[in-house]
Formats: structure tokens, sequence, C-alpha cells
């Protein structure tokens, strides 16, 4: 750091350009501010070196949160894969998730995820955590605990496109529960960003859910509106609008 | 005012402004002031800049990465098009608002991440081994130092997190997937009729005006594009060779020369018999087989037809049923001692007991044709040709350079190349920069044709090369620009098309009514077809099935609200070739998801995980640039130089 050289050209280079008089007045200046002058740079330097030190705390947070993180993404990728090889659990379900309700959701994902969530919420990977925390739990059946790691972002975190994504995803595990007034309520926001192609899709969704076929086919419409004719969005979300009638 | 200035000055104002302007540079240096001001930049990103100097950078080397991605097969013009320029541009805007994201939010990847990534870049893996030595010289060959290079990873790394967080993060709920795995394998109970096209085409009459109206209104779409004739001069090895007749010395040196093209080798084709013996065989029964083949050389060289005894003897299976013939037998086909004795026989002599590895051999030698010099009277059109081809070769290298520089220095008229050359001024018919045929068939040539020297200033082309052996030059003979086709040109097609479609209007009027009537009850299916002498048929129920002419009908049939049970509902839809297709709906089936094969749900689980994935990705990165202050400089992107 060249900090140290900040202060002294001041008293060295007043002389310079003072005659004797000047020098006189000088002197007596600083003996009258000198004090105030030290303290300020001094301060000044305070909050510099504070700023740093704040940063590079910052850094090693973020930098160890980052480590739990890609831990937490090999935990999850791991489930996905011992999933996929145990055969598919998605149709019959219901009874097969009363026998363990213990906790379906793997250790180390859960315990992972919380720390992330607790201890370093000022990074982005507590909002990172619990969008795995979610997927993991969803994966596992376990409904209620996805939308409370989904709703924990839309109460913690301050970015606003992933409390968009958050918001979306809660929509689709309400819809799940059957809880169709509580996700257009949710989706009912001013500012949908870049998303509205999908905050419009779950829209619909949840007014067909509540039997409202009218509104949901024209939120269906507005949906398909905003995807390109070509993707796969576009040719699922046109087959749920067909199957409304026009 | 100098003196003033000092009383100021030391005052303690001057001090505060000292102090302020000493803050910046202790933090950010001094040279931050000498640094890239010099230019405009290109945009300005959330006040951040990309300078022109990065954003020629990255163009050329986004066009070095289409043409080797395309291997060279990409038209240079695209890639110095505005369009390209501008999608470059709003890349690197895009990734350097992400960049900005991703800073902001403090994602930061740890050391031990950052060293695991770098160990894992394939570029830096000698034997599959993270080599240090390899990973500095791709460094310093880039004009990275380590530091520089670990903090760019560490940034692209943090970008590849966001994306990876969303992506790993998407699931599909049960319910979510179950509709629309029973909405795809729903099937429809359809039966239709079509009513064809031309049903009222008899009835349409046209009112007098009515072309000359249409033509009027609709003047964009019968525009006759720019059109061009050239003159053009070509230089081409067939011509070329066409125009040479070989002198009777050049014939008989080249046929001398390539004697052995024009040789028959001697054919022969030979007879055997076999008396195997096996590797593991003992003397005894080699001396038996020997004795037996000793007998039946014997019988043969007495008289005795060869192909009867080898039906007899032969254990040769592939050849005995036909008497022991073996063909045409050529060098390299025969174990050794075989071929030996083959080529040293006369026709008809029979030789034996020959011993191979298979045992014994017979043989007999049933034909002989000696080898054969076809004479240069039989083979003279294809010598010529030979001579033709190489001397047109060769001509055409020497006359190339001529071509190019003679057409390049007369730019005024191609008569000066066609003279010196001996060429013939050709003359193309009419041609569009899109289409064209003869010369004009060619893209290159079309291209240069429609190049602003030959366009507005009259002058040759440059040389185009046509493969390896074609040279073309070309000038404009006539040029037309784009202009309205007259109502003449075009009456009979306006009449055509307005017949067509007033016809179609009629038969749609006419099935819609029928539709509501069906609905109403007023008429009655079975009764329509009878009295329309129509026939109905069944649509496949699925989806998938239903053949492509009808996929109007099938998107008609799959909007449809589900009728009412034991109800049918009525419908119509007209088919792009003209037709009516009217329909009765009768059922709606749920698709049977429990049955449902696994790849389908596979499918299924990877589109809709990217809809909540890599889709919301995009969305995010979209929100990101629309939250964004951004400004790019369009002007100075079209305008700024090429470096490639």
């Amino acid at each position: 750091m060249a900090d140290e050289n900040i202060p002294q050209p001041q008293p060295q280079t007043q002389p310079q350009f003072a005659e004797n008089a000047e020098l006189e007045r000088a002197k007596a200046w600083w003996k009258k501010n000198g004090r105030a002058i030290v303290v300020g740079v001094g301060l000044g330097l305070g909050s510099v070196a504070g700023y740093n030190y704040w940063q590079s705390y910052q850094q090693t947070q973020a930098e160890n949160a980052s480590l739990l993180f890609g831990k937490l993404q090999d935990a999850v990728a791991a489930a996905a894969i011992d999933a996929e090889t145990k055969t598919e659990p998605s149709n019959d379900t219901d009874t097969e998730n009363q026998n363990h309700l213990a906790d379906p959701i793997a250790a180390p994902i859960r315990t992972l995820a919380e720390d992330l969530m607790s201890d370093y919420r000022t990074t982005p990977y507590a909002t990172n955590a619990a969008l795995l925390l979610a997927k993991a739990a969803v994966e596992s059946d376990a409904l209620a605990q996805a939308a409370q790691a989904l709703q924990w972002i839309l109460d913690n975190s301050d970015d606003n496109g992933m409390q968009h994504i958050a918001r979306l995803r809660l929509a689709s595990v309400l819809l799940a529960q059957e809880q169709s007034q509580a996700a257009l309520a949710l989706l009912t926001v001013e500012d949908q960003g870049g998303f509205s192609a999908r905050y419009h899709e779950l829209t619909g969704d949840a007014h067909l859910q509540a039997g409202d076929i009218d509104s949901a086919r024209s939120a269906y419409q507005r949906g398909l509106d905003r995807l390109p004719p070509t993707s796969d969005e576009h040719a699922l979300l046109k087959l749920k609008r067909d199957n409304l009638g026009s | 005012m100098l003196t003033r200035i000092r009383e100021r000055a030391s005052g303690w104002v001057a001090w505060v402004i000292v102090i302020l302007i000493t803050i910046p540079f202790a933090l950010w240096g001094i040279q931050s002031y000498f640094e890239g001001v010099s230019e405009t930049p290109i945009a300005t990103v959330n006040g951040e800049e990309i300078s022109l100097y990065a954003f020629q950078n990255q163009l050329s080397s986004e066009r070095q990465r289409v043409l080797q991605q395309t291997e060279g097969n990409y038209d240079p013009a695209l890639l110095n098009s505005d369009e390209f320029r501008n999608r470059v541009a709003e890349s690197m805007v895009s990734t350097r608002l992400v960049t900005q994201y991703v800073r902001a939010r403090n994602y930061r990847l740890s050391d031990a991440q950052l060293e695991q990534r770098i160990r894992t870049t394939p570029a830096f893996l000698r034997a599959e081994e993270f080599d240090p030595d390899l990973y500095r010289n791709i460094l310093s060959a880039n004009g990275f130092t380590p530091q520089a290079y670990e903090e760019a990873e560490r940034q692209n790394a943090a970008i590849a997190q966001l994306a990876n967080t969303v992506t790993e993060s998407a699931f599909v709920t049960v319910p979510e997937i179950n509709r629309l795995l029973s909405l795809q394998a729903q099937t429809r109970a359809v039966d239709y009729v079509l009513l064809p096209a031309d049903r009222f085409a008899a009835e349409i009459k046209l009112e007098p005006d009515e072309v000359a109206q249409h033509y009027q209104d609709n003047l964009a779409a019968y525009q006759q594009p720019a059109r061009l004739q050239v003159e053009y001069i070509e230089l081409s090895v067939e011509r070329l060779a066409s125009r040479i007749t070989p002198s009777a010395a050049e014939l008989s040196d080249l046929y001398q020369q390539t004697l052995g093209r024009y040789t028959q080798a001697e054919t022969r084709k030979a007879s055997h018999i076999l008396f195997s013996v096996g590797a593991d065989a003992d003397a005894a029964t080699r001396a038996q087989m020997l004795d037996q083949a000793e007998s039946v050389l014997a019988a043969a060289r007495a008289g005795a037809d060869f192909a009867e005894l080898a039906k007899q003897h032969s254990a040769d299976p592939g050849s005995k049923q036909q008497g022991g013939d073996l063909g045409v037998v050529a060098k390299g086909q025969m174990v050794a001692p075989f071929e030996e004795a083959v080529f040293a026989m006369r026709e008809g002599e029979i030789r034996g007991p020959i011993e191979t590895q298979f045992g014994f051999h017979l043989i007999k030698l049933t034909a002989l044709s000696e080898a054969q010099q076809q004479p240069l009277a039989e083979v003279r059109e294809q010598v010529a040709e030979q001579v033709r081809r190489a001397r047109a070769e060769s001509l055409f290298a020497e006359h190339r350079e001529a071509f190019q520089n003679l057409v390049f220095e007369n730019p005024h008229t191609l008569t000066v190349a066609a003279e010196d050359l001996e060429l013939e001024i050709k003359q193309s018919d009419w041609f569009t920069a899109q289409r064209g045929e003869g010369i004009a068939s060619e893209p290159p040539v079309r291209r240069a044709a429609f190049n602003e020297e030959v366009l507005n200033d009259d002058l040759n082309s440059a040389a185009i090369e046509l493969g390896f052996d074609r040279l073309v030059a070309l000038r404009k003979h006539v040029y037309e620009a784009a202009r309205e086709k007259t109502l003449d040109e075009v009456r009979a097609q306006i009449e055509q098309r307005l017949k067509a479609q007033q016809a179609a209007q009629k038969l749609k009027q006419w099935g819609a009514q029928l539709v509501a009537d069906l609905n109403a009850g007023k008429s009655r299916w079975r009764q329509l077809l009878k009295d329309e002498k129509l026939e109905s048929k069944a649509l496949p129920e699925a989806r998938a099935q239903v053949p492509p002419e009808l996929t109007e009908l099938a998107d008609s049939v799959f909007a449809r609200l589900s009728p009412a049970p034991g109800t049918t509902a009525y419908n119509g839809v007209a088919m792009r070739n003209g037709d009516y297709a009217l329909y009765a709906l009768k059922k709606v089936t749920a698709g049977d998801v429990a049955n449902l094969d696994e790849a389908q749900h596979a499918t299924l689980r990877r589109q809709l995980l990217a809809r909540d994935g890599s889709q919301l990705h995009q969305q995010l990165l979209q929100t990101i640039l629309k939250n964004a202050d951004f400004s790019i400089d369009r002007e100075q992107i079209r305008n700024s130089a090429t470096v490639f």
C-alpha cells in the first residue's frame, strides 16, 4: 500500500511558495488546524482500511460459501443419479412416501443447504442453496418442504431475478398441492421481469385448477404470444390451450 | 489575480481540495488517468465502457470461430454484415452485464475450486495429467499472465455457477408431467369428409374491373426483380481441349509411352483335382493319397475326361461340381507351387501331382489366350482425348495469368482478352441476383455480376474461378432495374388466383352453414353425406398418426373442447389445398399415463426440466438486460474497420 505517502506533501510543499511573513502565518495556522488535519487524514485512512477489511471479509465468506455450495451441487447430482437408477418414483407416489416420512431429503443435502442459508446469508449461495434444497425436496415428494425453501428466498433474497425464479417454482409446487388460490395470489405481481411467458402459463394452470376455463384459456394465450413459435415450451403450452377449445 | 489565488490557497478550503484530490490517486493510482480515454467506446454498460479495440478483437475471433465451425463454408460478406457485427456487440454487452451481475452479488470461486477447474481443463492436460509447463506455455502464447488468467477464469466460473444453479435446481412436479403426458397421448374419435375445392368453381364470375383493381391494390406482389444480361468470356480446359487437333506424331508418342494401358494381359483358365492331405496326416495316408493321385493322373493322360474325373475324385468342394473348373487364374490368387505350375503350362497340358498345403493337385490348363496389344487404330480416339486434355491443361495454366491481366488492364472491354486468347464473347440470358441459367447458374458469377463495379461503373468483373479448370470474366450487357410487372403480364395469374379465392370463400361459407345446421340439429350427418354423395372416413385417433396432408384438420380437431358425453360436436376447417374438411367429433379419451413407454416419459421430463431450468436462466438474463442501463453506438459498429 502506498497510503503513507499521502499526508507528507502538505507541510513540505507549503514553505516552497511562502515568503517569510507567510511562513509565520502558515506556522500559526498549522498550530491551530494541524490536529484537525491529522485526525481527518487518520479517519480517512482508517475508513479505507476498514473498507478493505470488509471487502476481504466478504470475499472470504463468499469463497467459503462457494466451496460448500460446490459440495451441495455434487450431493444433489448424486441423489438424482440414485433416483434414476432406482426406477422412476413418478406414478404411484402417495402410498410410497408415507413410509419414510422421517426425512425424505438426504442428510448431506439438508445439512449443507441449511448451513449455507444460515451462516452465509449475505452471499448469493444462500439463495442458490435454497433453490437446490427445494429441488431435492420435490424429487422426494416432500412438497411442503420445497415450498418452505422457496418461501425462504422470497423472504430473504434481495436478488430480483432469483425472486422471480423462486416465485414461479413456488407456484408450481402450490399447484401440485392443489392450492390454486394461493398460487394465483402469489403470481399476481406488477413486475414480471423477463419471465412473463411462464407467469402467464402458471396463472393459466391455476385458473384451470380453480375451474375457470375462460381465464385459463386467455392466460395460456398470453403465454403463447410471448414464446418463440418453434420452441418446445410453445408446443407444450399449445397442447394445454388447445385442449380448452378456442 | 495570482496573489488572490495565493491568499485563498492558504485558506482551509485549499486543504480540503488537496485532500479530496489525493484520495482517488491513493486508491486507484495515477495510471487510470492515462488509460484508454483516446477513443469513444462502442457501448456503455451501467457506466462501464466497451472499447472499440475489444470489439474488434472479439469480432475477429468470432469470425474465426464461425469459419472453423462451418469449415470455411461461409460467405465472407455475411461475416462482415451489420447484422453479424451487431450480434457480436450485443453478446459482448450481455456478457458484460452478467459479469457485473455476479460481481455485484459477490459470486466468487474459492481457490480450491479454481485450482480444480484449471487442473481439469482439457487444454492443459498431457497424458491425462495437468502439466504446469504446458499451462504456462499456452498462457504466454495467448498473452496471459497466470494471475490475469486465473482472475478471468474466476469470473467465467462465477458466471457458470449462476447458470448451473438455475438449471440444476429445475424440477418437475408429478401432476404437471402426468397432465402433459395425458394430453400428449390423448385420442379423439373423429369422422370427416373433404368437400372438394372446385365445388363452386364453375359459379365464380369475376367483375370486369376486379383483376385491374386487385393488380392496383397489390402492386408490391407483382415485382420483377432487377435483372441483367452479361457478355462473358470463358477460358476452360474443356473448351481448349475441343480446339486441339493432335498430330500423328503426338498420338504415336503418347501411345508408345502408355502402351501398358492398351495391352490386354494374357489369361489362363485351369481346372484341378484335389487329393486332400491334412497338415497332421501321417506318412501312410500321405503315400496313399499320392498313389491315388498318380493313378487318376494316368487315367487322365490316357484320355479319360478330366471334368468327369474331377467330379469323381476331387476333394475341393468349391470346384468339384464344375468339373474342377477354376475359371480365369490371375497371378497372386493361388498358393505359390500351384501358380508356378499354371503359368508354366501349355494349353491342354495336364500336370501333377503338385503338392501344396491342401494336398496333391492334378492341374489341366483348359484355355490360354496370349497377351494382346490393341493397335493404335483401335484406340486412336482414347489417345487423342488424352493428348488434348494434357495440352489443354498446360495451355490453361499458360493463359490463366494472361486472362486475368487482360481483363483487368482493359476494364472497358472484353474484346482484347477475347482476341488475344481466341475466346468467343458470349451473351447470357436474363438472370437476377438470386436465380439464373447457363453460366448464371453459378453463384459466384451472379455475385460478380451484381457487384457495383460491373453494375454501375460498367467495368469488367475480375476473373472468376469456377472449380480448377474454368475462368470466367463478364461485363454488363443490359440491365433492367426492379420494376412492376404490367397488368397484361400477370392477368391470367391474377384471374386464377381470384377465382380460387372466391371459390374457397364460398365453400367456407357453405361449410360453416353446414356445421351450424348440424350442431343445431337442423340437418343430420348421414343425410348430408347421402345428399352430397360423399363418404366419411375415420381420422386416426392419435394425433401422431394423422398423415401430414391432414395437418390442418388435426390442428382443428385437437383444439376443441371435449363434447359432452354421448353427444357429437360438428366443425369444419379450410384445408391448405382449398378443400374444406367437415368433421364430427364424437369422443375425447385421455391418454393412459400408466401404460406409456419410458422413452416418452423421459423425453417430456427433459423438456420440462429445460423449461424450468435453462429457459428460466435465459429469462433471468433478459431480466438483467431489461433492468440495465446501456447504450450501443451502432453507427460506430457499422463503420469500424475490419480486422481479420
